[in-house]
């Protein structure tokens, strides 16, 4: 049962927290966390690669599937919660009392898109998509003194009760014309069943639950408002980690159904150049950091559909286009968010105007801002640019060249947001004069790795290519 | 033809001539502009030197000539300075009687010129500037001179016209002078641009542009035409004939020097020494000659008419000089390419004399005005006033002076070579000449007038021997160099000796008299300021310049800065408004969608079902069923 | 095939090892500062004049540096240079020199980070001239657009953070064309290698549609295009020149302009050769409304710094002009004319750069009679303007010929109609002269003093790369005909 050893840890690590939030409600646990998360990273890679998933196994009454692919992604996410952990400022930003609750909400939802990426079964996927939406409801009111956090987390649970009532309902159709909820079951009666009405609704709506997850456009309402609202840790792990989850999903899905998926192509089209032109264009108008953030995710996530179009058209280079962009995705948003945590008060807005003069109060995370913005902009030689360039040159070949024009364009508009961010930082007088940033040496440490890691990934030919390897390896087992 | 000029010998010379003024003016700008005696030094150094090798090229070149049959064919030296797959262009010099006359003329009168303004530009803080323009123009000038092609031509033709930029605009706070130098290179490089268009086209036609190949072009009757004026464009632009010759009256602005030397002797008549440069290819097109001869007329006439009205001696000689040119651009019109230059020649020392003399005046009088300096005791200046009084006899075309002779060989020309009006047409312009010239010289010799200002016994007093040398001795090749008409002829062209023609001579003289005559009874007595000529109602026409200069005034302001408005206009609210305007769509359209985000969650989730809605249906409707 | 490191990479590198020299230095050292980047740049400039007197005129890429970089887009670390970057690289580094020069006192405020800007900067547009590999130019290219932003809106003036913004995403709007060429071109060969010279190859022997040509070369070659200005996307150019510190603007009318130019001949003219035939009459019109518009424009400008905006509008014109004349002469002007107007508008900027710090105004009409002040400024301001009008002597001339000439054998017409632009360079150019530097002196500029000795050997080393290479263009020529030709040859295939 090794291959299932990270679930179990980390559901030992919620149950853990939750004896603690019971005992010593009030303690701050920062350090203690992040060891323990780190000693989950260690659980993933040795669970995953060490020994190996040397063939898929199918566990739990054909439930759940444990491959290369899912650990892969098991290995990023558990990057992505132990990177949220060190945001954590335990001092001010949330109740104090809710500390290890917090640690166990986070956990859980870990556990829950743990699960996103092995599900096997339509109803697993509705259990695994609930326990993470639940523990994240949860997470977003837990901000201190903050009536925005009450009312963020209350339309999050409103829209996300919508999401999943939809896809569930989906579910339904699926299973009422196969006959099983299992997938690879629907998969194998899908094919005379492609082209019905019902099987394409249900396909439909399946998807729609997944681009609430993902706040794709038309589900991305909740996104900008909840970030906003949220403490800035939960807006990061909604931002990085809990999109990386969807992803691995809708992939585990299109490569269990290429055929099938196709019907798919039109409303993932639409989604994409939707998503991206709206989330990029909305984002120019935002003074709020966050916000902004938010909806430049938004236009993220269109770049992301169009990886993975090209993962249900082109096979293989698609795959590993999406995963190897996902990756990225993470990593540059997640320093983004860290930064915009370093600069401003939990208690007040993150406007945009907040980091003026972000250079004199702190070079370093001055620069792990301008860099990250670049990254996100998609401007070479960040990481951001080969991501990117490898997703549109994907779906070039594969014949969509407007969705790329569109792209591009995008990622162009994009920038003027991006760099009115790195203005501000760099030179935009503060309003009113602002105290130095300290950085902890854990945090400036993280700060120097990012910078590396975004600035000098494209230069390091082995990182791009064994990365890429990295991703193609996970498809194996996927059988693409 | 190397071998017979000698392997190395005379393009040493060429060097000779070719470099002093160039590295004088590097010298000075880069080092002297402080040390004012150091640069005058430096250039009047570099100046004798290049009127020393020209001298020599010039007994060496004689002594050849003398022993051989006929004209004295050119040679080149050059090296390969540009080439490309389908021409290339040499640097260097060509050597033939045609250049080594113009480098007598260019280097005598830049030697001289340069001596005479020790003296009159003598306690100028600009003094090295001025030098190392003139060294630069001197050197240009040479440079234009030697050249083998019409490329070097052009770019030694753009430099000189720089020269004269710079020297016209010497006194740069003066704000009449700065204009005037705009106006001056803007003119001529209006005609440059058809001088440009016709090298492109002789190289796209020949692919050559060497002078010594243009008797054997073989270019199509209409293409030669068509090359032939618009190198004339070029001509009329630098030897300011009509309409372009509004800038050379305005140019007088410079220092009186300059005037002498760029103005009149040698770069504005670097458009007839092109024409004859080119003779081959304009004799090839009866049309282009037709136009030339046209063109120089009218020059003559208008330019001779605005002479005579004007007040300012520096502008009565300037509007001489372009009637002058005229006379030397309708001699080539008529044929005679040998009386173009032979008028050339004389021409640049007797009116380099004139404006150096005027200078003289005007430096005692501190006015450029006629009657302000005949108040000022103009006539008190024996040496000036004597040798200006020789030049205007030169100019009026009285024999023996030298200008009587070159007029003489043109209207000859003209006379056999063209229809009868434009004969007369000259002979009038022959009489014009001679009653403007003899009105300064009516107006300089009135008595000095006792007055305000005016001290007593100062009169007397002539300018320095710097500067009264130089008039002697320009006074003296005045007198002299007409009578080698014969002499120039034989070197120039291998023609035989000519003899006056007295039928020519003749009636050309009694109207020079007529003129002469005119101008004193209007001048000579009394304190008259208006002759007879002047109180002609047409002669406002000539006062007002022909309206050229409000002309040109109404297409500058009004045609080229009004299309200039225009774009500028078009550039900041069309194409820059396009950008903008599409930057400010993509905000609009921003902060539009934005507002999809009402923070009410009824309405979030009408706007999904309602979107999530259309989206199926899509998928419904594109999917097969 | 596998080729080490070697001096084209010190090239690029030198810059960069000035960047992290000068990010440890502490910035109080500002003397320091100065002297570590003047250093920096002083070493590019040694070495791409040994380059310059290395490279063989035979032509063909020379000095490559050839290794595998990232295996599985097939980029390769591939550099090399030619007839044709050759003397770009030096022009780059003769106006980083002389701009770091002209700085000097100029940049009073965060001296380090504007000395670090611009080395980052100079080091992308070395980078652009030597990369043989489509991934690596399009970084370089980026890099060298990137740091203009903040160079502009931190040290920059006049609506500074508008002009800004507006010429970095007008520069990032063109790369999106570029990069969607690329794309085409890099799925076209099968996705192997991004390596131009491969891609070169691979189109040869796998020859794309027409359709496929004539869409994607002219998204090449607008996206370029862009960044040289070419009508009617210009319009961040004189903006972006204005607002620009003295230096920046210097590097970028200089060297960027001219990096929209090279990257048409080096990838869009490389690869898609006939495309360049197809839409070579487009290209002329377009540049002829560059050259004679952009000089009427010029005409209209109060600003100085307008006025040298638009003259290189006008200027760029006639490199683009000399592209679609698809001759020899053509390529050649253009080629001569990237370098003849970068170093001449470096001097034009270096001038108004420093009139500016002393009067803090540009208006021409606010001026007057400055020449008594400012000899030395006015002086070299003029060979600027001259050399811009196209005045023999200085290299602006050689090229101007060399275009007008070639357009001439392809479109007398037109060609007698651009050369227009030339009389409309010499009425806007002297009238600032006029109206600025001559006329009565204004007595509220009496306090005015002359440029300093370090301002004068930056004017004394542009004005001299001029007056050299206008006076033997061989020079030039010789480097740059055979890769020229090999050019051509191809688009008239």
């Amino acid at each position: 049962m090794i291959d299932v050893a990270p679930e179990a840890y980390v559901l030992g690590l919620a149950v853990f927290w939750l004896i603690v939030s019971v005992v010593r409600p009030g303690r701050d646990c920062t350090w203690l966390a992040i060891v323990l998360g780190l000693v989950g990273i260690w659980i993933t890679w040795e669970s995953s690669f060490r020994f190996g998933v040397m063939s898929p196994q199918i566990r739990f009454y054909q439930a759940y599937r444990v491959d290369l692919f899912s650990q892969g992604f098991k290995l990023l996410l558990m990057i992505g919660y132990v990177l949220i952990l060190n945001l954590h400022k335990s001092d001010r930003s949330l109740v104090k009392r809710s500390q290890a609750e917090y640690q166990f909400l986070l956990a859980a939802a870990l556990f829950g898109m743990m699960m996103l990426t092995s599900v096997y079964d339509l109803l697993v996927l509705y259990l695994a998509m609930e326990t993470t939406s639940y523990s994240l409801y949860v997470l977003c009111v837990l901000r201190r003194r903050v009536t925005e956090s009450t009312e963020a987390g209350l339309k999050y649970v409103l829209i996300g009760a919508v999401s999943s009532a939809v896809m569930l309902f989906g579910i339904s159709y699926l299973y009422g014309l196969t006959g099983t909820t299992s997938i690879p079951g629907v998969m194998s009666r899908s094919a005379d069943l492609v082209n019905t009405p019902g099987f394409v609704l249900g396909m439909f709506l399946l998807f729609s639950g997944l681009f609430f997850k993902l706040a794709a456009f038309p589900f991305h309402f909740w996104a900008p408002d909840v970030y906003e609202g949220t403490s800035n840790q939960v807006a990061a792990y909604l931002g990085t980690v809990s999109k990386v989850a969807a992803t691995a999903f809708i992939l585990r899905v299109v490569s269990m159904m290429p055929k099938a998926a196709e019907v798919m192509n039109v409303a993932l089209y639409v989604v994409a150049i939707a998503s991206m032109t709206y989330g990029n264009f909305v984002a120019i108008r935002q003074t709020d950091m966050k916000r902004m953030l938010a909806y430049s995710g938004i236009g993220h996530i269109g770049y992301l559909m169009v990886g993975v179009l090209a993962a249900i058209n082109m096979g293989e280079s698609g795959y590993t286009a999406t995963i190897y962009y996902t990756g990225m995705y993470m990593i540059m948003n997640f320093a983004a968010f860290m930064v915009v945590h370093a600069c401003v008060d939990e208690s007040g807005r993150a406007l945009i105007r907040n980091f003026n003069d972000l250079y004199r109060r702190s070079p370093l995370l001055c620069a792990t801002l301008v860099v990250s913005m670049f990254t996100l902009g998609g401007i070479p030689p960040m990481a951001g640019f080969f991501g990117k360039l490898y997703l549109f040159m994907t779906a070039f070949k594969g014949g969509f060249v407007w969705l790329v024009v569109v792209g591009l364009l995008n990622s162009f508009v994009s920038l003027y947001y991006y760099l009115r961010v790195c203005k501000a930082a760099f030179m935009d007088p503060p309003a009113a004069p602002m105290p130095e940033i300290r950085l902890e040496p854990r945090r400036a440490a993280l700060c120097i790795i990012l910078i590396a890691y975004m600035v000098l990934f494209g230069f390091f030919s082995n990182a791009v290519d064994n990365y890429a390897a990295l991703a193609r390896s996970l498809l194996g087992p996927i059988g693409v | 033809m190397a071998e017979l000029y000698g392997p190395l010998g005379l393009s040493c010379l060429l060097h000779g001539i070719f470099f002093p003024y160039f590295i004088a003016f590097g010298v000075i700008i880069l080092f002297l502009r402080r040390w004012e005696k150091a640069a005058m030094a430096v250039s009047i150094l570099a100046s004798s030197t290049v009127l020393a090798s020209t001298l020599m090229l010039f007994a060496r070149h004689q002594g050849l000539a003398a022993g051989h049959e006929g004209v004295l064919p050119a040679a080149t030296y050059t090296l390969s300075w540009l080439s490309t797959d389908s021409a290339a262009f040499q640097f260097g010099y060509i050597l033939d009687p045609l250049s080594v006359l113009m480098l007598i003329v260019v280097e005598v009168v830049s030697f001289l010129v340069q001596v005479y303004s020790i003296g009159y530009m003598h306690g100028d803080p600009g003094r090295a500037r001025f030098y190392a323009y003139l060294s630069l123009f001197s050197g240009s000038m040479t440079g234009l001179v030697v050249s083998p092609n019409l490329l070097q031509t052009y770019i030694f033709w753009e430099l000189v016209g720089l020269c004269s930029y710079l020297l016209i605009g010497f006194w740069w706070h003066k704000p009449e002078a700065a204009a005037a130098a705009k106006k001056a290179f803007v003119m001529t490089r209006f005609g440059d641009l058809g001088l440009f268009i016709g090298l492109l086209m002789l190289l796209h036609a020949k692919g050559n542009a060497a002078f010594t190949d243009f008797g054997t072009l073989g270019l199509p009757a209409g293409l030669a035409t068509c090359i032939s004026l618009l190198i004339f464009c070029g001509v009329i632009g630098k030897s300011s004939q009509f309409p372009l010759h509004v800038w050379l009256p305005d140019a007088m602005e410079g220092p009186t020097p300059v005037s002498a030397l760029i103005h009149a002797a040698t770069m504005v008549v670097a458009g007839v020494y092109l024409l004859s440069r080119s003779a081959p290819l304009f004799l090839a097109s009866e049309t282009a000659m037709l136009v030339v001869l046209s063109f120089g007329v009218v020059t003559a006439f208008v330019a001779a008419t605005m002479a005579c009205v004007q007040r300012d001696i520096k502008k009565v000689w300037a509007y001489s000089t372009v009637s002058q040119l005229g006379y030397m651009v309708l001699a080539f019109g008529a044929g005679s390419s040998q009386a173009s230059m032979f008028h050339l020649f004389t021409h640049a020392f007797y009116k380099a004399l004139l404006f150096l003399g005027a200078g003289s005046f005007i430096h005692h009088a501190g006015s450029n005005d006629l009657f302000e300096i005949a108040r000022k005791g103009g006539r008190g200046m024996r040496i000036t006033f004597w040798t200006t009084v020789i030049g205007a006899l030169a100019l009026a075309g009285l024999p023996p002076f030298s200008g009587f002779f070159s007029k003489d060989a043109i209207l000859v020309a003209v006379k056999e070579n063209c229809h009868p009006l434009w004969y007369i047409s000259v002979m009038f312009v022959g009489f014009l000449t001679a009653y403007y010239s003899f009105r300064v010289v009516f107006i300089l010799f009135r008595k000095q007038e006792a007055g305000p200002g005016v001290a007593h016994g100062h009169g007397g007093h002539d300018s320095p021997l710097v500067m009264t040398g130089p008039l002697m001795v320009l006074a003296l090749a005045t007198i002299c160099v007409g009578a080698w008409e014969g002499g120039f002829g034989h070197y120039l062209s291998g023609a035989p000796h000519g003899a006056l023609h007295w039928d020519v001579a003749i009636p050309a003289t009694f109207l020079a008299l007529l003129g002469i005559v005119l101008a004193g009874a209007s001048f000579g007595s009394g304190g008259r300021e208006e002759g007879v000529l002047d109180r002609l109602p047409v002669m406002e026409i000539p006062r007002r310049k022909y309206y050229l200069d409000d002309f040109y005034y109404w297409v500058t302001q009004k045609i080229v800065l009004g299309f200039s408005f225009l774009c500028a206009y078009v550039d900041r609210h069309f194409v820059d408004g396009a950008v903008n305007g599409v930057a400010d769509t993509v905000r609009w359209m921003g902060s539009q969608w934005s507002k999809m985000q009402t923070g009410q969650v009824q309405q979030y989730l009408n706007v999904l079902i309602l979107i999530f809605s259309i989206l199926g249906f899509g998928v419904y409707l594109t999917v097969k069923f | 095939m596998e080729h080490g490191f070697g001096i084209l990479t010190s090239m690029w590198v030198t810059p960069m090892i000035g960047v992290l020299i000068l990010i440890f230095l502490p910035s109080r050292y500002e003397t320091g500062v100065r002297l570590v980047s003047l250093l920096a740049a002083a070493i590019t400039l040694v070495s791409s004049i040994y380059l310059y007197i290395q490279f063989d005129p035979r032509g063909g890429f020379q000095f490559e540096e050839n290794m595998l970089w990232i295996d599985y887009f097939g980029v390769r670390y591939h550099h090399g240079a030619d007839g044709l970057s050759v003397p770009l690289l030096l022009l780059t580094s003769i106006v980083i020199f002389c701009g770091i020069l002209s700085s000097w006192d100029g940049i009073k405020h965060r001296v380090k980070e504007f000395h670090i800007l611009m080395l980052l900067l100079v080091s992308g547009v070395f980078g652009v001239f030597i990369s043989l590999d489509a991934v690596f130019f399009f970084i370089f290219y980026e890099i060298a657009v990137l740091p203009m932003y903040l160079l502009i809106i931190v040290w920059g003036s006049t609506r500074k953070e508008y002009s800004g913004m507006k010429l970095t995403l007008y520069l990032l709007f063109g790369s999106v064309f570029v990069l969607i060429g690329l794309i085409a071109v890099y799925v076209h060969t099968g996705m192997k290698t991004t390596d131009l010279l491969e891609f070169k190859a691979l189109l040869a022997a796998n020859p794309p549609s027409d359709l496929f040509v004539r869409t994607i070369f002219p998204m090449m070659f607008l996206g370029f295009g862009m960044l040289a200005a070419i009508w009617p996307f210009h319009t961040w150019s004189p903006d972006g020149h204005v607002a620009a510190p003295t230096a920046a603007s210097m590097l970028h009318a200089g060297v960027l302009m001219k990096l929209g130019a090279f990257g048409i001949l080096r990838v869009a003219v490389y690869l898609l050769p006939e495309g360049l035939r197809y839409w070579a009459d487009m290209i002329v019109a377009l540049s002829l409304v560059n050259i004679i518009y952009g000089a009427f424009v010029a005409m209209h400008q109060t600003d100085l710094k307008f006025v040298i905006g638009y003259s290189s509008v006008s200027h760029m014109g006639i490199v683009m002009f000399g592209i679609g004349m698809l001759n020899y002469e053509g390529f050649a002007g253009a080629a001569f004319q990237m370098f003849a107007h970068g170093v001449m508008t470096a001097l034009f900027f270096a001038c108004v750069g420093a009139i500016y710090d002393r009067a803090h105004t540009r208006q021409i009409h606010a001026f007057g009679g400055i020449y008594r002040r400012m000899p030395i400024v006015c002086g070299a301001f003029l060979c600027g303007g001259l050399a811009g009008l196209g005045l023999p002597g200085f290299a602006g001339f050689v090229a101007e010929f060399l275009v007008f000439w070639g357009a001439f054998k392809a479109h007398p017409v037109i060609a007698s109609i651009a050369v227009v632009g030339l009389v409309l360079t010499a009425f806007y150019v002297l009238r600032v002269f006029q109206r600025a530097f001559f006329g009565e002196p204004n007595p509220k500029w009496d306090g005015l003093t002359d440029s300093s000795a370090i301002q004068n050997t930056a004017y004394a080393i542009l004005i001299g790369t001029m007056l050299v290479f206008g006076i033997w263009p061989r020079l030039f020529l010789d480097i740059a005909q055979a890769d020229l030709n090999l050019l051509l040859s191809e688009v008239l295939r």
